[in-house]
């Protein structure tokens, strides 16, 4: 009989202790994505799915059953569904974002209770741009193509903007150029705008206090603004990791405790430039 | 200082006690090997009929304390050696300068081992501790090469599924928490052929001892385990030598005798692989090179250049005995491996060709050891032993990979573009020693164990990326100094305990870190033993692991600082039991480590402005696990079965949220068989290992992330941390030696058969996210790989 309990326990001991695979909870796992501005209503959080490795496409699905709240010094701010597409927002007005706040952020979906936390940052001061005016030059056919090019390598050179704002402190900074205009009207001809494809303007976080960008290189006549964000590290960081890879695969940069993505404030400051025909 | 003025003066008292003990009948001598005369450590010398005897140490001598004066018989055993009977008639009078010489276990036309030896691994004697017979592994089943730590990975507690690398993982450690000392000598690169195989020459080894936990105070500065290989002296009479070939080195070496009071031993070995290359070499260096796959786009042009590579170590050993009592020695070492993979790309653009885009890559590697020790040992008299040994260890790794981009409009013969991208990884550990042993048979029941130590170490390492990216610059100096004692107390025939302590003053931190160390073993009956151990372990110099698979070795060694990496320690617990017959052991052993402040480093950002300790990780985990052990000690056909489970757990909290971790090393199952028969000349062997899955971290998923300008970026999710497994290891090794004897020649032909039946075994998975959707590849391991190898020793 006393076989039969040690081969029992025998049995017992090694079937117990199995690899273990602790996996199963990447398949809950859902992504944030949460940007607060300071002086505007909190309505940019997204959550969704993650999507298949072997998907081509994004396939990711909104998650629109979320507990989504805001915490400010305490006070707790749930957060509500404004469409099918995942998006919440707070629809009251006594939540404001300010320099300095710190919000607390808190997710439940799928059972996971992801957190993260952010602060406001100061506001951009001392932005100024180098010009309010690109003229753009009529491109003349007739005159052959390499008249057009140095037409256009001339305009170019002229058509930089150098934007510049105060940062002694060497903080994170990220420039953003956009169109204010609902019209578009081209300023070259496709053909060229694709040859200029290769030249445009790109945002990366910088710590510098300025930054150049052509604005010959835009793609429509109208007004434009130049819009400069104090940034916070965890969003800087999301344009620090791009090369993730099989060699050093590790967690893709997030703030988000128990879930991927981000949670950032911002704090900004724009300018206005305009691009016009230069007819004579 | 205080701590030095208190050891000095217990150390005085000690010596005084020493000096007074008694005058009882004292047996003492060397054991020696019949064949060459070489001095054989850690050799059992046991009155027979009693459980009481010593070891013979490092230099082979013995001292037996408190022998009865009535006639009595020593027996003396030696792991591969045939154990010897020596008689002893009646008398009051002291016995030195006795000489025992025992016969290898390997000998032509002779008996095979008899009587209670070990063939080729004995690890009865003390707890946690393996004694092996290099001379014994050479005839296990091997990849081209008689490897000292590959065997070793055949044992019970030593993972055996890492092909991948020649370091060992002993009971849930890493190996760079392994002391691995030649003659004494730091070796902190222990891989040749990137992990494939040792860097020791088993030719010139002639003891390995493996502690795998609570070793002794006599060891310190790593939490896992202590590999402690004794190199070969020579004969101090007549010449001797070997010469070796294999289907990737070619090896020789020469023992010269020094007027009959030394020798000098050379020994080296040289891959040829830069010359011909085998089909050993070509499916090794394809397990490494699997990973660099050229996307097959039209126009490109690959001008391969076969890689570049070999591998060589040399040791040289210069012993003199200018007293009988007496021993010096200077050991060199120096081991080395070179890889050169540069080879250039071309691609044509346009039809008909317009641009022409030239990568031209130069890359290299050179990684190794090299280090030099000498020491003086004397038996001021039977009870009183004294080495003192100044050591000095170099090791280097070295990378260095220069891509150069262009890009030239063909008709203009115009260059457009012209980018140079540079990666360099250079770490180099230099460390310098001084250290006194000594050992005291104060009365036949104590023996004491003191001696003082110091170190200086320097690491220096630097990780730059285009000249202008300095990820990692680091230049470091410490200073440890450290100084132990122990007593190995046996009040009884059954009892044995020993107790010490080790303390360690570590510069850096300016903090004394004290480590006691306990082990007992108490004989129930003759054949039925118990046991436990427990110690604590310090850590100062760390090998920081950086996964690169395709570039040899990348990892780099760091001092501890307290700011990039702490010092880290491990508390061992260890409980056992033995039942020994003639001809059978069997064993089993249950373990736990603690361990804290251990670090990971990962290159998670890469920005210009990082922070160095964003870099590093630490955090705390344990390791656990029961070894069994059943071994067939004797006969012509011997072996062991073993089968060890275990767990490796960490914490961390800056990864995976925090939560506990399976480390990357844990493997929950793990069963071993190892069989050798002796048949006339014929020696064969079969080795078996199967080891349950092995964590990785996987891929989860993809998102993307809306930008503040509109774009989206693209992540890969990461699943927990080591959260999937991969598939089980298993494989069968065969070998035949046939011994041949011609004249004063003893040929050894074998024939070696790795991975019989070419299982494929998964390394890693590869995720090549250059592609949409990401392309999985498995990387494995070697398939069945045959070697042939002939060896002449005269």
């Amino acid at each position: 009989m006393n076989k039969i309990y040690i081969l029992l326990f025998g049995v017992l001991f090694f079937t117990s202790c199995g690899d273990e695979n602790l996996n199963d909870i990447a398949d809950s796992q859902f992504v944030v994505e949460a940007f607060l501005f300071a002086g505007e209503p909190v309505d940019d959080i997204k959550i969704k799915t993650t999507f298949p490795l072997t998907s081509e496409d994004d396939t990711s699905a909104p998650i629109n059953n979320a507990q989504v709240t805001i915490i400010k010094e305490g006070a707790r701010f749930p957060l509500v569904s404004s469409d099918s597409e995942g998006n919440y927002n707070y629809p009251g007005d006594d939540l404001t974002v300010e320099t300095g706040d710190v919000f607390e952020l808190e997710v439940i979906a799928n059972g996971i209770t992801a957190t993260a936390i952010t602060t406001v940052p100061t506001p951009t001061t001392g932005l100024s741009i180098s010009q309010d005016t690109i003229k753009v030059p009529q491109l003349s056919l007739s005159s052959g193509m390499a008249a057009i090019v140095n037409t256009i390598q001339e305009f170019l050179q002229e058509s930089s903007i150098d934007a510049s704002w105060d940062n002694p402190e060497e903080d994170l900074y990220f420039m953003v150029v956009e169109s204010a205009d609902d019209t578009f009207i081209p300023i070259f001809p496709q053909q060229v705008l694709d040859a200029l494809e290769t030249f445009r303007f790109v945002s990366e976080p910088t710590n510098e206090s300025s930054l150049s960008f052509l604005a010959g290189t835009l793609v429509s006549f109208g007004s434009y603004t130049v819009e400069v964000f104090h940034i916070n590290q965890e969003y800087a960081d999301l344009y620090e990791n791009r090369t993730q890879d099989s060699r050093d695969l590790n967690e893709p940069p997030s703030n988000i405790n128990n879930g991927v993505g981000v949670f950032s404030a911002f704090n900004s400051d724009r300018r206005t430039f305009y691009v016009v025909p230069d007819r004579p | 200082m205080t701590f030095y003025y208190r050891s000095v003066l217990l150390i005085s008292i000690l010596l005084l006690v020493c000096l007074q003990a008694s005058s009882q009948r004292t047996i003492s001598g060397i054991v020696r090997s019949l064949e060459n005369q070489e001095r054989l450590p850690f050799a059992d010398v046991v009155i027979k009929g009693t459980n009481k005897g010593v070891s013979t140490n490092v230099d082979g001598y013995f001292s037996l304390i408190g022998v009865p004066e009535d006639s009595l018989t020593i027996e003396v055993f030696y792991v591969g050696y045939q154990s010897l009977d020596i008689p002893i008639k009646a008398g009051a009078e002291d016995i030195s300068n006795l000489t025992v010489n025992l016969t290898s276990g390997i000998v032509l036309d002779e008996l095979v081992i008899k009587a209670n030896s070990f063939k080729v691994m004995n690890s009865s004697d003390k707890i946690s501790t393996i004694q092996v017979s290099p001379k014994q592994l050479a005839l296990l089943p091997n990849v081209g090469e008689v490897d000292i730590f590959r065997s070793l990975q055949l044992l019970p507690g030593v993972s055996g599924s890492n092909e991948s690398s020649s370091g060992l993982f002993v009971r849930g450690g890493t190996p760079d928490q392994n002391l691995v000392l030649l003659d004494g000598l730091t070796v902190y690169n222990v891989d040749h052929f990137f992990g494939f195989f040792s860097a020791f020459n088993a030719d010139a080894i002639k003891d390995v001892q493996l502690y795998k936990g609570a070793f002794p105070a006599k060891f310190g500065g790593r939490l896992s385990s202590v590999v402690d290989l004794t190199g070969k002296t020579g004969d101090p009479n007549n010449f001797h030598g070997s010469l070796g070939l294999n289907l990737l080195n070619a090896r020789a070496s020469a023992q010269i005798p020094l007027f009959g009071k030394g020798s000098l031993l050379i020994s080296g070995r040289r891959s040829y692989t830069d010359i011909i290359r085998s089909g050993v070499f070509n499916s090794i260096f394809g397990v490494f090179s699997q990973t660099e796959n050229i996307p097959d786009i039209d126009g490109l042009e690959v001008n391969t250049v076969q890689p570049d590579f070999y591998f060589f170590d040399f040791n040289s050993k210069l012993s003199f005995n200018p007293t009988d009592k007496d021993v010096i020695a200077i050991s060199y070492y120096q081991g080395a491996d070179h890889l050169d993979e540069t080879n250039d790309i071309s691609l044509e653009r346009g039809d008909p060709a317009n641009l022409l885009i030239e990568l031209d890559v130069d890359e290299t590697t050179d990684w190794g050891n090299r280090g030099i020790s000498g020491k003086w040992s004397r038996q001021w008299n039977p009870k009183w032993y004294s080495n003192l040994l100044l050591t000095s260890s170099n090791y280097f790794s070295d990378y260095n990979r220069d891509v150069d981009i262009q890009a030239t409009l063909i008709q203009q013969d115009s260059v457009v573009f012209n980018q140079n991208i540079s990666t360099l990884e250079d770490n180099e550990v230099r460390d310098i020693t001084f250290r006194l042993d000594n050992e005291l048979q104060i009365t036949s029941d104590h023996k004491l164990e003191f001696g003082a130590l110091v170190t200086r170490a320097e690491v220096d390492y630097r990780f730059t990326r285009d000249d202008t990216l300095t990820i990692l610059d680091i230049a470091q100096q410490a200073t440890y100094s450290a100084g132990y004692i122990s007593d190995t107390w046996e009040p009884s025939d059954r009892f044995m305990i020993n107790a010490g302590i080790r303390g360690t003053h570590y510069d850096v931190t300016d903090e004394l870190y004290w480590a006691p160390r306990v082990s007992a073993s108490f004989k129930l009956t003759d054949r039925i033993k118990l046991k436990g151990a427990f110690g604590r372990h310090f850590q100062f110099v760390n090998r920081i692991v950086n996964e690169n698979v395709t570039e040899g070795s990348r990892d780099f060694w760091l001092l501890a600082d307290d700011d990039l990496v702490e010092v880290s320690s491990a508390d061992h617990f260890i409980a056992g039991a033995s039942y020994e017959t003639e001809d059978f052991l069997f064993d089993v052993e249950a373990y736990r480590k603690n361990y804290s402040n251990l670090a990971e480093f990962s290159l998670r950002f890469q920005r210009e402005d990082i922070n160095r300790s964003q870099l590093f990780f630490l955090g705390d985990g344990f390791a656990e696990g029961v070894e069994f052990l059943l071994q067939k000690k004797r006969g012509a056909y011997t072996g062991w079965i073993s089968y060890t489970i275990a767990r490796v757990r960490n914490t961390f909290e800056g990864l995976n949220n925090g939560f506990e971790f399976s480390a990357l090393h844990d493997q929950r199952h793990e069963f071993k068989t190892v069989h050798s028969y002796e048949i006339d000349n014929w020696r064969l062997a079969a080795t078996f290992l199967f080891a349950s899955s092995k964590p990785f971290t996987e891929p989860s998923g993809q998102y993307s992330i809306d930008l503040l300008d509109g774009r989206a970026l693209s992540f890969i999710g990461v699943g927990p941390k080591n959260g999937s497994r991969l598939p089980a290891y298993h494989r069968l090794d065969l070998s035949a030696h046939y011994l041949h004897k011609v004249g004063p020649y003893e040929i050894d032909f074998g024939l070696s058969i790795f991975n019989l039946y070419d299982r494929s075994n998964v390394w890693y998975r590869e995720y090549d996210f250059s592609n949409n959707p990401p392309v999985i590849t498995e990387i494995q391991y070697l398939g069945m790989t045959p070697n042939l190898s002939v060896d002449i020793h005269f």
